[in-house]
């Protein structure tokens, strides 16, 4: 068992030992193994280096690498937490331990803080939501004046930003959360918990005794 | 057609059908008196966007959207649907205000499909149409998603959730 480990460390640098990520996280072992595999087919399809580059990450979710994504480059620089560009195996199921159905309320509500928070100064600022929306509406081949753009920041703030400063901090958006729960849908994937049966391959290659499981 | 409140609330008159006022008056009256509830910014966003889904990572094909916006008022978009469900043999359990909950005659694998949909308002001039499944088999309920009722909506839809034409 010790051989295989350092000869998967070697091709995936910062792979981690199952059993100690899933003592971190919301998955059991066999789940994290079968992440793994999910892993594995991801980073290796453009270069086979064990890690996730923006490309291979914009393959897997919109089935084309070419394909720039305001919303996807959000996702993509928060799973990176280490800032080099890459997602490792580490970073990629801690990340998507926040997206667990019982992932912790308080995560989910702080990740979807950052990812709208652009810029990262801890406000979610009008202008950064008007950029996300006009990103949508070209996404979407909408097309709106600018004038009601404004109407929907307007109606926004009136609810979210409490003290009227122009922009949302976490606490307010804490409040705002908690008023529209629908917000947090996208904080859930419920696929994660049924990991083990879409990616059953990790059951011939298990590296771990089923006792420990 | 020009009845000054049936106008009431259309902008975009020339791309929304004009209907027959078939509806319940009750309803009607009450949905000219009150917009649908406001979907914000945050909403809109995390909803319509491809971008932020991150279940396709674990779907080989691309998933059909099961919200759309529209540029229709409120109250053509819950006759239109209302339409639509009499076209597929599909009962109107209940309709009030901006929801409706549909079910279809035939049983199928889990029973009867039901279905239910949601009319938000973003802007005066933008509307999002949510579709759940409220009961019976995911299966049936996304081939009458994407077979049944794409088409038929097709007059009234401006845009559907995760379809992407350009850059952003």
């Amino acid at each position: 068992m010790g051989c295989s480990q350092s000869l998967v460390k070697k091709q995936f640098p910062g792979h981690e030992d199952p059993v100690a990520l899933a003592s971190q996280t919301a998955f059991s072992v066999s789940e994290v193994e079968a992440l793994f595999e999910l892993f594995k087919s991801i980073s290796s399809s453009l270069i086979d280096d064990g890690l996730i580059s923006k490309e291979e990450f914009q393959l897997a979710l919109f089935k084309n690498r070419k394909k720039e994504n305001l919303f996807a480059n959000r996702i993509f620089d928060l799973f990176d937490v280490k800032r080099k560009g890459l997602i490792d195996f580490g970073d990629f199921v801690r990340s998507l331990n926040v997206f667990h159905p019982n992932g912790s309320l308080e995560d989910k509500i702080s990740f979807s803080f950052t990812l709208y928070d652009m810029d990262g100064t801890g406000f979610i600022e009008r202008q950064e939501v008007k950029q996300m929306l006009i990103a949508l509406l070209c996404e979407s081949d909408m097309k709106l004046a600018d004038g009601t753009i404004e109407i929907i920041l307007d109606k926004t703030f009136l609810e979210a930003d409490i003290n009227g400063d122009g922009k949302i901090d976490r606490s307010e958006w804490l409040n705002f959360v908690a008023k529209n729960p629908s917000l947090l849908k996208i904080m859930t994937l419920p696929y994660l918990r049924d990991i083990t049966t879409t990616f059953p391959s990790f059951v011939f290659h298990s590296e771990v005794d089923d006792i420990a499981t | 057609m020009r009845v000054p409140w049936f106008s009431k609330g259309f902008t975009r008159s020339i791309s929304c059908p004009i209907l027959d006022d078939q509806v319940e008056d009750g309803q009607e009256i009450a949905r000219t008196k009150s917009p649908p509830p406001f979907y914000n910014a945050f909403e809109f966003i995390s909803s319509m966007s491809s971008g932020f889904d991150l279940s396709n990572l674990f779907e080989n094909k691309r998933k059909s959207g099961s919200l759309f916006t529209s540029k229709c008022s409120g109250s053509t978009i819950m006759a239109t649907l209302e339409t639509v469900a009499k076209t597929f043999n599909f009962r109107v359990v209940w309709s009030k205000g901006y929801k409706l909950k549909m079910e279809g005659e035939s049983e199928g694998r889990k029973g009867k499909l039901a279905v239910t949909a949601e009319v938000y308002e973003v802007a005066p001039e933008v509307a999002v149409v949510e579709f759940s499944k409220a009961a019976g088999d995911t299966l049936e309920y996304k081939k009458f998603c994407e077979e049944d009722a794409r088409p038929a909506l097709k007059d009234i839809v401006w845009s559907w959730q995760g379809e992407n034409n350009c850059q952003s």
